[in-house]
């Protein structure tokens, strides 16, 4: 939406990444109240997990941090930062081969799913959505009230997407885009093997910047438009390069799906649906295959992120400064999204060159790419479930309402106003057992690839400093007071 | 996936060898390695069902010799845990008092 005319979002937006002004909706709900409390509950849990056996020492700070401790910023931030470099040296002892191996190797094979269940999750995946369309464009315009915004956001997004990871990827089956491309013979172009996946990382950044700049999550008919602007494009290429070239290739949703799918326990394969640990499969050598699908996985980390970090006032008033010279603000918001992107890449880049240096090794760097990139799935897994879990659970009644009766939804469709405090902090517990995971899949791919263990653990050095940043950083955006992006919402500038 | 694949499938991974350094390979899979220790665990890690008698020796050697230099970087470890630990301790407890 880059027409120039200021785009209508609310004051929320942008802060809860990839699910922003949804959360306008809880208005009813103080997101401030929850998330300072949250903050306390998090950091109590980082202690859990950080300071683990001194139970009576974290019990009593558990119960002690909502009213009494007041903890500054930075020592929150390095406190995270440092369980994370903690689990880096605890990983560190662990330098037995067979039993490494052997973590990542555990699992077996169960027969699939037969044909009358995946014609019928297909069939549910199109009505749900031709529904979603039809009550986005002819539902109530209210974000809130309306079936297709609650639908997508919370039902399919914080709850659907986390099934590709808690269990299994089910969405080449359910995928409603593929069904429908299905029904047309492929026109069988060939597609330019040497685009690569570039296609799925530039249609991710495109979906992203959508995301952030217009109202998906406030205006029902904007939303509705978006997906069927998309269902055309998907159909339209599905069918020009054929259905697997397609969703296997240049579709960022079903790429970024089954990613994530590659952390769960469960994936269908020819044989049948195998089962593992969740997230050991990542290390394996062939997840990810070029610089094209490296960029993919960073870029699903970076997006998180800049959406995060839009509403912070650190962006408000560099965006204001930025303005002030006379840039316009859209291309102020487009310049910095790219060169975020390409901060992180740099930053990976550099985490390589030093397990180059340090891992004695003549390994090239796009290898060393390939093989540490999954990990970051890891990292990108636990913000997903931290993101969404509060605003999924708070709102699922609305979603169970207001799908009962999506024409005439009542005008306060119920909400879970009072979760309980430990989902704040489980929400956090999530994103440092994500970096915790992402810790161990590097140390295990860095055990496959380094004859000798020392070279293996100080390979990781780069990996530890950049992922000790990153949580820094990570967690200042999510625990700082949310700020209304300027520009994007409504046009005038903050006080 | 079976075990072999996992281990094996992806082997050898690609290399890059700056200008001017003299690469130690492998005699088995041709895979060039910096030093000679490195050359001696890999091909005890990867060869070990095709190698002599001797260097199966020279690899038991130098996974022994591996585990001093482990042990000494544990030690530091156990350090750096050890003061993020109190570290962290001593600054809560400051403020909490």
């Amino acid at each position: 939406m880059l027409t120039g005319t200021p785009i209508e979002l609310t004051d929320d937006s942008a802060s809860y990444s990839w699910l922003p002004s949804v959360l306008s909706i809880m208005d009813r709900v103080p997101r401030r109240v929850v998330r300072t409390v949250g903050g306390m509950a998090i950091l109590a849990t980082v202690l859990v997990v950080f300071v683990g056996s001194a139970s009576a020492h974290a019990a009593a700070l558990r119960d002690a941090a909502p009213s009494s401790l007041d903890v500054p910023t930075w020592l929150f931030l390095t406190t995270g930062g440092g369980a994370v470099g903690a689990s880096f040296l605890l990983a560190s002892f662990v330098t037995d081969r067979v039993f490494i191996r052997s973590l990542h190797e555990w699992g077996g094979t169960l027969p699939s799913p037969g044909r009358v269940l995946s014609g019928l999750i297909k069939l549910t995946g199109v009505v749900l959505l031709a529904f979603t369309i039809y009550v986005g464009f002819f539902g109530p315009p209210t974000g809130y009230r309306n079936f297709a915004v609650l639908f997508v956001w919370i039902a399919w997004w914080g709850g659907y997407v986390a099934s590709t990871y808690l269990i299994g990827n089910t969405w080449p089956t359910l995928n409603p885009f593929r069904t429908i491309a299905e029904l047309f013979p492929s026109a069988g172009l060939t597609y330019p093997e040497r685009l690569g996946a570039w296609p799925s990382v530039a249609g991710l950044l495109l979906l992203i910047w959508i995301e952030v700049v217009s109202p998906l999550a406030d205006d029902p008919q904007v939303l509705a438009a978006t997906i069927s602007g998309y269902a055309v494009v998907t159909v339209i290429g599905a069918i020009a390069f054929g259905s697997d070239t397609w969703f296997g290739t240049v579709d960022p949703l079903s790429r970024a799906l089954a990613y994530f799918g590659r952390f769960a326990p469960f994936e269908r394969t020819e044989n049948g649906i195998v089962f593992r640990l969740p997230g050991m499969a990542l290390s394996e050598p062939t997840l990810v295959s070029g610089r094209d699908e490296v960029a993919f996985i960073v870029c699903l980390l970076y997006v998180t992120t800049f959406d995060g970090f839009v509403a912070t006032w650190l962006w408000a008033d560099f965006a204001l400064f930025a303005v002030g010279l006379g840039f316009p603000p859209m291309v102020v918001y487009f310049v910095s999204y790219l060169l975020g992107f390409a901060v992180f890449l740099a930053a990976f880049w550099w985490a390589l060159d030093v397990a180059r240096t340090y891992g004695n090794t003549y390994i090239s760097k796009d290898e060393l790419a390939r093989r540490f990139a999954p990990s970051l799935l890891a990292i990108a897994v636990g913000y997903h479930i931290s993101h969404n879990l509060g605003v999924f659970l708070g709102l699922l009644p609305s979603v169970l309402v207001v799908g009962a009766m999506p024409l005439s939804p009542p005008q306060q469709p119920p909400i879970l106003a009072a979760l309980p405090g430990w989902v704040a902090g489980l929400e956090l517990a999530f994103v440092l057992i994500g970096h915790f995971i992402a810790v161990w899949v590097a140390h295990a791919a860095a055990y496959d690839l380094f004859p000798g263990r020392m070279e293996a653990i100080k390979s990781q050095y780069g990996i530890t400093i950049v992922m000790i940043f990153y949580t820094v950083v990570s967690l200042w955006i999510v625990t700082t007071p949310i700020v209304e992006p300027p520009f994007i919402a409504g046009g005038e500038a903050p006080q | 996936m079976t075990k072999e694949q996992i281990t094996n499938a992806h082997w050898p991974p690609e290399t890059e060898i700056p200008n001017g350094d003299d690469p130690t390979v492998c005699p088995y899979c041709s895979f060039p390695l910096p030093d000679d220790e490195q050359l001696v665990l890999h091909v005890g890690l990867r060869h070990y069902g095709e190698c002599t008698e001797e260097e199966k020796e020279a690899f038991r050697d130098a996974y022994v010799e591996e585990e001093k230099a482990l042990n000494r970087f544990r030690i530091i470890a156990l350090g750096g845990l050890v003061l993020l630990y109190f570290g962290f301790l001593i600054i809560y407890a400051l403020l909490a008092g």
